[in-house]
Protein backbone atom coordinates (compact mmCIF):
# COMPACT_ATOMS: atom_id res chain seq x y z
CA UNK A 1 0.00 0.00 0.00
CA UNK A 2 1.41 3.34 -0.78
CA UNK A 3 0.74 6.82 0.00
CA UNK A 4 1.51 10.03 -1.38
CA UNK A 5 2.36 12.55 0.77
CA UNK A 6 2.25 16.95 0.14
CA UNK A 7 4.02 19.00 1.93
CA UNK A 8 1.54 20.24 4.40
CA UNK A 9 1.67 17.16 6.35
CA UNK A 10 5.74 16.43 6.57
CA UNK A 11 5.77 19.84 8.09
CA UNK A 12 2.50 19.43 10.50
CA UNK A 13 4.36 16.50 11.37
CA UNK A 14 8.12 18.17 11.78
CA UNK A 15 6.71 21.24 12.96
CA UNK A 16 5.00 19.31 16.31
CA UNK A 17 8.06 16.97 16.64
CA UNK A 18 6.03 13.77 15.59
CA UNK A 19 8.07 13.48 12.51
CA UNK A 20 9.33 10.10 14.16
CA UNK A 21 6.45 8.27 14.00
CA UNK A 22 6.32 8.34 10.51
CA UNK A 23 9.48 6.29 10.41
CA UNK A 24 7.19 3.68 12.50
CA UNK A 25 4.48 4.17 10.31
CA UNK A 26 6.48 3.52 7.45
CA UNK A 27 6.59 -0.14 8.84
CA UNK A 28 3.08 -1.14 7.97
CA UNK A 29 3.17 0.59 4.22
CA UNK A 30 4.95 -0.27 1.12
CA UNK A 31 6.27 3.37 0.12
CA UNK A 32 5.66 6.79 1.53
CA UNK A 33 6.03 8.76 -1.77
CA UNK A 34 6.86 12.48 -2.23
CA UNK A 35 6.82 13.88 -5.50
CA UNK A 36 10.09 16.36 -6.95
CA UNK A 37 7.71 19.55 -6.10
CA UNK A 38 7.25 17.95 -2.55
CA UNK A 39 10.41 17.53 -2.08
CA UNK A 40 11.58 21.01 -3.03
CA UNK A 41 9.06 23.08 -1.13
CA UNK A 42 9.93 21.41 1.98
CA UNK A 43 13.47 21.51 1.88
CA UNK A 44 15.10 23.26 -0.39
CA UNK A 45 12.94 26.13 -0.49
CA UNK A 46 12.53 26.25 3.48
CA UNK A 47 15.99 26.17 3.82
CA UNK A 48 16.90 29.55 3.22
CA UNK A 49 14.57 30.58 6.07
CA UNK A 50 16.10 30.29 9.53
CA UNK A 51 12.62 29.48 11.13
CA UNK A 52 12.07 26.67 8.99
CA UNK A 53 15.57 25.23 9.03
CA UNK A 54 15.36 22.77 12.00
CA UNK A 55 11.83 21.23 10.27
CA UNK A 56 14.06 20.59 7.40
CA UNK A 57 16.46 19.32 8.91
CA UNK A 58 13.98 17.10 10.40
CA UNK A 59 12.28 16.03 7.29
CA UNK A 60 15.90 15.36 5.30
CA UNK A 61 16.56 12.74 8.39
CA UNK A 62 13.55 10.93 7.55
CA UNK A 63 14.57 10.69 3.80
CA UNK A 64 17.93 9.89 4.60
CA UNK A 65 16.52 6.74 6.55
CA UNK A 66 14.80 5.88 3.64
CA UNK A 67 11.06 6.75 5.56
CA UNK A 68 10.85 8.09 1.92
CA UNK A 69 10.93 7.59 -1.41
CA UNK A 70 11.57 10.92 -3.98
CA UNK A 71 10.02 10.04 -6.93
CA UNK A 72 12.35 11.50 -9.71
CA UNK A 73 11.19 14.10 -12.24
CA UNK A 74 10.05 12.79 -15.53
CA UNK A 75 8.24 13.90 -19.21
CA UNK A 76 5.14 11.61 -18.13
CA UNK A 77 5.17 13.17 -14.31
CA UNK A 78 5.29 16.83 -16.40
CA UNK A 79 2.68 15.81 -18.74
CA UNK A 80 0.47 14.24 -16.52
CA UNK A 81 0.73 17.10 -13.85
CA UNK A 82 0.37 19.98 -16.42
CA UNK A 83 -2.99 18.24 -17.82
CA UNK A 84 -4.45 17.88 -13.99
CA UNK A 85 -3.53 21.38 -13.51
CA UNK A 86 -5.15 22.69 -16.79
CA UNK A 87 -8.43 20.70 -15.89
CA UNK A 88 -8.84 21.74 -11.74
CA UNK A 89 -8.21 25.12 -12.65
CA UNK A 90 -11.23 25.06 -14.92
CA UNK A 91 -13.41 23.34 -13.38
CA UNK A 92 -14.88 26.38 -11.52
CA UNK A 93 -15.76 29.24 -12.95
CA UNK A 94 -17.01 32.95 -11.56
CA UNK A 95 -17.60 36.32 -13.44
CA UNK A 96 -16.31 35.33 -16.69
CA UNK A 97 -13.04 33.55 -14.91
CA UNK A 98 -11.71 29.98 -14.30
CA UNK A 99 -10.71 30.09 -10.66
CA UNK A 100 -7.03 28.13 -10.21
CA UNK A 101 -8.03 26.87 -7.19
CA UNK A 102 -4.66 24.94 -7.61
CA UNK A 103 -0.82 24.51 -7.98
CA UNK A 104 1.90 22.76 -9.92
CA UNK A 105 2.88 21.39 -6.13
CA UNK A 106 -0.63 19.66 -5.54
CA UNK A 107 -1.35 18.47 -9.42
CA UNK A 108 2.31 16.56 -9.59
CA UNK A 109 1.12 15.20 -5.96
CA UNK A 110 -2.35 13.89 -7.75
CA UNK A 111 -0.12 13.14 -10.96
CA UNK A 112 1.92 10.80 -8.88
CA UNK A 113 -0.93 9.16 -7.54
CA UNK A 114 -1.79 7.04 -11.26
CA UNK A 115 1.94 6.97 -12.29
CA UNK A 116 3.03 4.90 -9.15
CA UNK A 117 -0.51 2.99 -8.79
CA UNK A 118 -1.12 4.72 -5.26
CA UNK A 119 -4.21 5.24 -3.58
CA UNK A 120 -3.99 7.18 -0.95
CA UNK A 121 -2.99 10.91 -0.68
CA UNK A 122 -1.67 11.79 2.83
CA UNK A 123 -2.74 16.34 2.43
CA UNK A 124 -3.73 18.85 4.98
CA UNK A 125 -5.16 21.63 3.02
CA UNK A 126 -8.84 21.44 2.24
CA UNK A 127 -8.91 22.79 -1.15
CA UNK A 128 -7.41 19.14 -2.80
CA UNK A 129 -9.06 17.29 -0.61
CA UNK A 130 -12.83 18.71 -0.76
CA UNK A 131 -12.32 18.61 -4.55
CA UNK A 132 -11.53 14.52 -4.93
CA UNK A 133 -14.13 13.87 -2.57
CA UNK A 134 -17.14 16.77 -2.14
CA UNK A 135 -16.77 19.41 -5.21
CA UNK A 136 -19.89 20.77 -3.44
CA UNK A 137 -18.65 21.54 0.06
CA UNK A 138 -15.71 23.69 -2.30
CA UNK A 139 -18.65 25.10 -3.89
CA UNK A 140 -20.35 26.00 -0.58
CA UNK A 141 -17.22 27.79 0.29
CA UNK A 142 -17.09 29.72 -3.00
CA UNK A 143 -20.69 30.71 -2.52
CA UNK A 144 -20.03 31.91 1.02
CA UNK A 145 -16.83 34.00 0.13
CA UNK A 146 -17.99 35.61 -2.84
CA UNK A 147 -21.13 36.04 -1.61
CA UNK A 148 -22.95 34.67 -4.80
CA UNK A 149 -24.56 31.73 -5.86
CA UNK A 150 -23.31 32.15 -9.54
CA UNK A 151 -20.58 29.94 -9.31
CA UNK A 152 -20.53 27.41 -12.51
CA UNK A 153 -18.83 24.13 -12.00
CA UNK A 154 -17.74 21.60 -14.94
CA UNK A 155 -19.03 18.45 -14.25
CA UNK A 156 -18.04 16.89 -17.45
CA UNK A 157 -14.13 17.75 -17.04
CA UNK A 158 -14.53 16.75 -12.94
CA UNK A 159 -15.26 13.47 -14.62
CA UNK A 160 -12.65 13.45 -16.49
CA UNK A 161 -10.09 14.57 -14.09
CA UNK A 162 -11.28 11.44 -11.59
CA UNK A 163 -10.34 9.00 -14.35
CA UNK A 164 -6.90 10.50 -14.64
CA UNK A 165 -6.56 10.87 -10.83
CA UNK A 166 -8.17 7.39 -10.51
CA UNK A 167 -9.19 5.79 -6.76
CA UNK A 168 -7.51 8.09 -4.73
CA UNK A 169 -8.54 8.11 -0.62
CA UNK A 170 -7.69 11.52 1.35
CA UNK A 171 -6.03 11.39 4.88
CA UNK A 172 -4.61 14.12 6.84
CA UNK A 173 -2.31 13.97 9.11
CA UNK A 174 -4.59 13.81 12.13
CA UNK A 175 -5.70 10.50 10.75
CA UNK A 176 -2.22 9.52 10.39
CA UNK A 177 -1.98 10.05 13.97
CA UNK A 178 -5.04 8.23 15.02
CA UNK A 179 -4.11 5.11 12.97
CA UNK A 180 -0.39 5.25 14.65
CA UNK A 181 -1.62 5.53 18.02
CA UNK A 182 -4.72 2.80 17.38
CA UNK A 183 -1.88 0.65 16.16
CA UNK A 184 1.05 0.94 19.18
CA UNK A 185 3.51 2.95 16.49
CA UNK A 186 3.16 6.16 17.99
CA UNK A 187 6.03 5.15 20.28
CA UNK A 188 7.17 7.46 23.28
CA UNK A 189 6.07 10.42 21.06
CA UNK A 190 2.25 9.58 22.47
CA UNK A 191 1.37 7.00 25.03
CA UNK A 192 -1.98 8.21 26.44
CA UNK A 193 -5.67 9.58 25.23
CA UNK A 194 -4.68 12.79 26.58
CA UNK A 195 -1.13 12.77 24.74
CA UNK A 196 -2.97 11.88 21.89
CA UNK A 197 -5.25 15.33 22.45
CA UNK A 198 -2.67 16.98 22.65
CA UNK A 199 -1.15 15.80 19.20
CA UNK A 200 -3.88 16.35 17.75
CA UNK A 201 -4.69 19.61 18.73
CA UNK A 202 -1.11 20.44 17.85
CA UNK A 203 -1.35 19.19 14.51
CA UNK A 204 -4.92 21.24 13.91
CA UNK A 205 -2.81 24.47 14.90
CA UNK A 206 0.11 23.81 12.81
CA UNK A 207 -2.46 23.89 9.36
CA UNK A 208 -4.15 20.55 9.68
CA UNK A 209 -8.11 21.07 8.35
CA UNK A 210 -9.37 19.07 11.18
CA UNK A 211 -12.02 20.71 12.97
CA UNK A 212 -12.63 20.86 17.27
CA UNK A 213 -15.66 18.84 16.97
CA UNK A 214 -14.00 16.10 14.90
CA UNK A 215 -10.88 15.77 17.23
CA UNK A 216 -13.56 15.49 20.31
CA UNK A 217 -15.32 12.77 18.35
CA UNK A 218 -12.83 10.72 17.90
CA UNK A 219 -11.14 10.92 21.65
CA UNK A 220 -14.71 10.49 22.92
CA UNK A 221 -14.69 6.84 20.73
CA UNK A 222 -11.49 6.09 22.08
CA UNK A 223 -11.01 3.96 25.11
CA UNK B 1 -39.74 55.86 20.23
CA UNK B 2 -38.25 54.77 17.14
CA UNK B 3 -34.97 56.33 16.01
CA UNK B 4 -35.64 58.60 12.88
CA UNK B 5 -32.76 57.46 10.13
CA UNK B 6 -31.83 61.01 8.04
CA UNK B 7 -30.72 60.60 4.66
CA UNK B 8 -26.72 60.05 4.20
CA UNK B 9 -24.94 62.94 3.45
CA UNK B 10 -22.70 62.93 0.73
CA UNK B 11 -18.87 64.11 1.58
CA UNK B 12 -17.02 65.67 -1.52
CA UNK B 13 -12.89 65.18 -1.21
CA UNK B 14 -11.09 67.65 -3.10
CA UNK B 15 -7.83 65.26 -4.15
CA UNK B 16 -4.73 67.00 -4.52
CA UNK B 17 -3.19 65.89 -7.37
CA UNK B 18 -4.82 65.46 -10.96
CA UNK B 19 -7.60 62.72 -11.48
CA UNK B 20 -10.28 62.11 -13.81
CA UNK B 21 -12.75 62.83 -11.27
CA UNK B 22 -13.44 66.52 -10.42
CA UNK B 23 -15.51 65.91 -7.30
CA UNK B 24 -15.19 62.34 -6.17
CA UNK B 25 -17.98 61.40 -3.84
CA UNK B 26 -16.96 59.38 -0.70
CA UNK B 27 -20.62 58.11 0.14
CA UNK B 28 -22.23 54.98 1.74
CA UNK B 29 -24.38 53.57 -0.42
CA UNK B 30 -26.55 55.43 -2.63
CA UNK B 31 -29.59 53.45 -1.93
CA UNK B 32 -33.38 54.80 -3.26
CA UNK B 33 -34.83 53.74 -0.16
CA UNK B 34 -33.57 56.16 1.78
CA UNK B 35 -33.22 54.93 5.18
CA UNK B 36 -32.31 51.31 4.21
CA UNK B 37 -28.92 50.30 6.11
CA UNK B 38 -26.75 48.17 3.79
CA UNK B 39 -25.79 44.54 5.17
CA UNK B 40 -22.76 44.25 2.31
CA UNK B 41 -19.78 45.81 3.61
CA UNK B 42 -18.86 46.66 -0.18
CA UNK B 43 -21.77 49.18 -0.12
CA UNK B 44 -19.55 51.52 1.64
CA UNK B 45 -17.41 51.46 -0.96
CA UNK B 46 -17.27 54.12 -3.68
CA UNK B 47 -20.03 52.98 -6.91
CA UNK B 48 -18.33 55.24 -9.31
CA UNK B 49 -14.69 52.88 -8.97
CA UNK B 50 -13.82 50.45 -11.05
CA UNK B 51 -12.76 47.56 -9.26
CA UNK B 52 -11.01 45.84 -11.85
CA UNK B 53 -9.27 48.52 -12.99
CA UNK B 54 -5.67 49.11 -10.68
CA UNK B 55 -5.35 52.41 -11.83
CA UNK B 56 -9.12 53.43 -10.53
CA UNK B 57 -7.99 51.93 -7.52
CA UNK B 58 -5.30 53.52 -7.05
CA UNK B 59 -6.73 57.12 -6.96
CA UNK B 60 -9.38 56.09 -5.22
CA UNK B 61 -6.95 54.92 -2.29
CA UNK B 62 -5.12 58.26 -2.20
CA UNK B 63 -8.33 59.78 -1.76
CA UNK B 64 -9.07 57.51 1.53
CA UNK B 65 -5.36 57.74 2.77
CA UNK B 66 -6.13 61.69 2.85
CA UNK B 67 -8.91 61.49 4.47
CA UNK B 68 -7.46 59.06 6.95
CA UNK B 69 -10.62 56.68 6.31
CA UNK B 70 -9.19 53.45 7.55
CA UNK B 71 -12.69 51.67 7.19
CA UNK B 72 -12.44 51.96 3.73
CA UNK B 73 -9.22 51.42 3.09
CA UNK B 74 -9.82 47.86 4.98
CA UNK B 75 -12.93 47.18 2.66
CA UNK B 76 -10.47 47.85 -0.23
CA UNK B 77 -7.53 45.96 0.79
CA UNK B 78 -10.25 43.11 0.99
CA UNK B 79 -12.17 43.68 -2.18
CA UNK B 80 -8.48 43.71 -4.09
CA UNK B 81 -7.43 40.27 -2.29
CA UNK B 82 -11.00 39.00 -3.96
CA UNK B 83 -9.95 40.03 -7.23
CA UNK B 84 -6.43 38.84 -6.79
CA UNK B 85 -7.78 35.52 -6.26
CA UNK B 86 -10.45 35.62 -8.98
CA UNK B 87 -7.70 36.95 -11.52
CA UNK B 88 -4.90 35.18 -10.20
CA UNK B 89 -3.18 38.27 -10.79
CA UNK B 90 -0.37 39.40 -8.22
CA UNK B 91 -0.47 42.79 -9.24
CA UNK B 92 -3.67 42.88 -7.38
CA UNK B 93 -2.38 40.75 -4.64
CA UNK B 94 0.93 43.11 -4.24
CA UNK B 95 -1.04 46.53 -4.22
CA UNK B 96 -3.85 44.69 -1.70
CA UNK B 97 -0.65 44.18 0.81
CA UNK B 98 0.28 48.32 0.48
CA UNK B 99 -3.21 49.13 1.82
CA UNK B 100 -3.49 46.35 5.02
CA UNK B 101 -0.30 47.44 5.93
CA UNK B 102 -1.39 51.22 5.98
CA UNK B 103 -4.78 51.10 7.29
CA UNK B 104 -2.88 49.20 10.01
CA UNK B 105 -0.39 51.91 10.30
CA UNK B 106 -3.38 54.32 10.75
CA UNK B 107 -4.41 52.43 13.54
CA UNK B 108 -1.32 52.66 15.61
CA UNK B 109 -0.94 56.34 16.95
CA UNK B 110 2.34 55.41 17.79
CA UNK B 111 3.23 55.63 14.06
CA UNK B 112 1.37 57.34 11.85
CA UNK B 113 1.68 61.31 14.43
CA UNK B 114 5.90 60.40 13.66
CA UNK B 115 7.52 62.69 11.56
CA UNK B 116 9.05 59.37 10.23
CA UNK B 117 5.05 58.04 8.79
CA UNK B 118 4.78 61.95 7.57
CA UNK B 119 7.72 61.50 5.47
CA UNK B 120 6.55 58.29 4.18
CA UNK B 121 3.38 58.96 3.26
CA UNK B 122 4.59 61.71 1.17
CA UNK B 123 7.21 59.40 -0.38
CA UNK B 124 4.31 57.08 -0.80
CA UNK B 125 1.65 59.55 -2.64
CA UNK B 126 4.72 61.18 -4.98
CA UNK B 127 5.46 57.50 -6.19
CA UNK B 128 2.21 56.79 -6.37
CA UNK B 129 1.38 59.52 -8.74
CA UNK B 130 4.36 57.94 -10.89
CA UNK B 131 2.92 54.61 -10.75
CA UNK B 132 -0.31 55.83 -12.23
CA UNK B 133 1.41 57.34 -14.84
CA UNK B 134 3.55 53.91 -15.83
CA UNK B 135 -0.04 52.43 -15.50
CA UNK B 136 -1.67 54.34 -18.18
CA UNK B 137 1.49 54.23 -20.36
CA UNK B 138 1.15 49.99 -20.28
CA UNK B 139 4.90 50.68 -18.39
CA UNK B 140 3.69 47.37 -16.49
CA UNK B 141 7.39 46.40 -15.12
CA UNK B 142 7.61 50.53 -13.90
CA UNK B 143 4.92 50.15 -12.48
CA UNK B 144 5.65 47.02 -10.44
CA UNK B 145 9.46 48.26 -9.24
CA UNK B 146 7.22 51.41 -7.89
CA UNK B 147 5.09 49.02 -5.71
CA UNK B 148 8.45 47.21 -4.03
CA UNK B 149 9.88 50.74 -3.54
CA UNK B 150 6.02 51.80 -1.70
CA UNK B 151 6.16 48.24 -0.11
CA UNK B 152 9.97 49.00 0.64
CA UNK B 153 9.07 52.34 2.17
CA UNK B 154 6.66 50.98 4.27
CA UNK B 155 8.58 48.35 5.52
CA UNK B 156 11.88 50.95 6.55
CA UNK B 157 8.84 53.25 8.59
CA UNK B 158 7.42 49.74 10.48
CA UNK B 159 10.89 48.65 11.00
CA UNK B 160 12.36 51.77 12.82
CA UNK B 161 9.25 52.84 14.84
CA UNK B 162 7.22 48.92 15.30
CA UNK B 163 8.06 46.51 18.64
CA UNK B 164 8.20 43.40 16.38
CA UNK B 165 10.82 41.02 14.36
CA UNK B 166 8.74 40.65 11.98
CA UNK B 167 7.38 43.93 9.79
CA UNK B 168 4.17 45.16 8.81
CA UNK B 169 4.50 43.91 5.02
CA UNK B 170 5.77 40.20 6.01
CA UNK B 171 2.64 40.19 7.99
CA UNK B 172 0.50 41.33 5.68
CA UNK B 173 1.93 38.66 3.31
CA UNK B 174 0.95 35.77 5.59
CA UNK B 175 -2.59 37.47 6.58
CA UNK B 176 -3.56 38.05 3.18
CA UNK B 177 -2.49 34.69 1.95
CA UNK B 178 -4.69 33.29 4.34
CA UNK B 179 -7.24 35.41 3.21
CA UNK B 180 -6.88 33.86 -0.34
CA UNK B 181 -6.81 30.39 0.67
CA UNK B 182 -10.12 31.35 2.85
CA UNK B 183 -11.67 32.42 -0.93
CA UNK B 184 -10.89 28.21 -1.22
CA UNK B 185 -7.96 28.45 -3.64
CA UNK B 186 -5.28 25.91 -1.92
CA UNK B 187 -2.38 26.68 0.21
CA UNK B 188 -0.01 26.43 -2.69
CA UNK B 189 -1.85 28.71 -4.64
CA UNK B 190 -2.27 30.92 -1.84
CA UNK B 191 0.78 31.11 -1.02
CA UNK B 192 2.22 31.48 -4.05
CA UNK B 193 0.25 34.04 -4.75
CA UNK B 194 1.36 36.52 -2.13
CA UNK B 195 5.11 35.16 -1.98
CA UNK B 196 5.21 33.59 1.22
CA UNK B 197 6.58 30.41 2.64
CA UNK B 198 3.78 27.58 2.84
CA UNK B 199 5.15 26.75 6.40
CA UNK B 200 4.37 30.40 7.81
CA UNK B 201 0.70 30.04 5.92
CA UNK B 202 0.20 26.67 7.11
CA UNK B 203 1.06 27.52 10.59
CA UNK B 204 -1.29 31.10 10.51
CA UNK B 205 -4.50 29.05 8.90
CA UNK B 206 -3.99 26.49 11.71
CA UNK B 207 -5.21 29.59 14.18
CA UNK B 208 -7.71 30.26 11.89
CA UNK B 209 -11.72 29.30 12.09
CA UNK B 210 -11.67 28.52 8.56
CA UNK B 211 -11.52 24.12 9.45
CA UNK B 212 -14.42 24.13 12.15
CA UNK B 213 -16.66 26.43 9.45
CA UNK B 214 -16.15 23.86 6.55
CA UNK B 215 -18.87 21.32 5.87
CA UNK B 216 -17.98 17.90 7.05
CA UNK B 217 -17.86 14.47 5.10
CA UNK B 218 -15.39 11.94 6.79
CA UNK B 219 -14.43 11.56 10.35
CA UNK B 220 -11.26 10.69 11.84
CA UNK B 221 -12.46 7.64 12.66
CA UNK B 222 -13.89 7.07 9.12
CA UNK B 223 -10.43 7.76 7.55
CA UNK B 224 -8.76 5.66 9.85
CA UNK B 225 -11.00 2.60 9.12
CA UNK B 226 -10.08 3.37 5.72
CA UNK B 227 -6.66 2.73 5.89
CA UNK B 228 -6.54 -0.63 7.97
CA UNK B 229 -9.29 -2.02 5.37
CA UNK B 230 -6.45 -1.29 2.73
CA UNK B 231 -3.86 -2.66 4.50
CA UNK B 232 -6.16 -6.32 5.28
CA UNK B 233 -6.44 -6.06 1.18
Amino acid sequence: MKIVFDTGVLISFSDTCLISILHNLKEKFDEFILAPAVKFESLDKSNQNMRFKLSTYRIRKQMDSLTFTVYKGSKELENRRNQILEIANSLFSLRGHDLNIMHYGEAECLALLSLTNAKYLAIDERTTRMLLEEPNALIDVFTRKYNTSKISFDKKRYNKLKELIGEVYVIRSSDLIAFSYENNLCGNAVTNKDELKAALYALKFSGCSVSFEEIEEYIGQIR
Amino acid sequence: MPHKHKPKEKIFIESNYRTNYQKPVLSTSQNNSTNKQSTNPNDLLSKEINYDNISEIIKYFYLLLEANDIFRIDLLHKKCVETAVIKNNKDFAEISIIFYAIQKILSKRHVYDTEIWKNTKEKLITIGKSGIKDLEENNFENFRNKIITCQKLIQDADKSLGHFVTDIISKARVKLSSSAYAYGISVSSAADLYSVNSALLMEYIGLTKMSDEDRKFKSIKERVLILEKGLSK
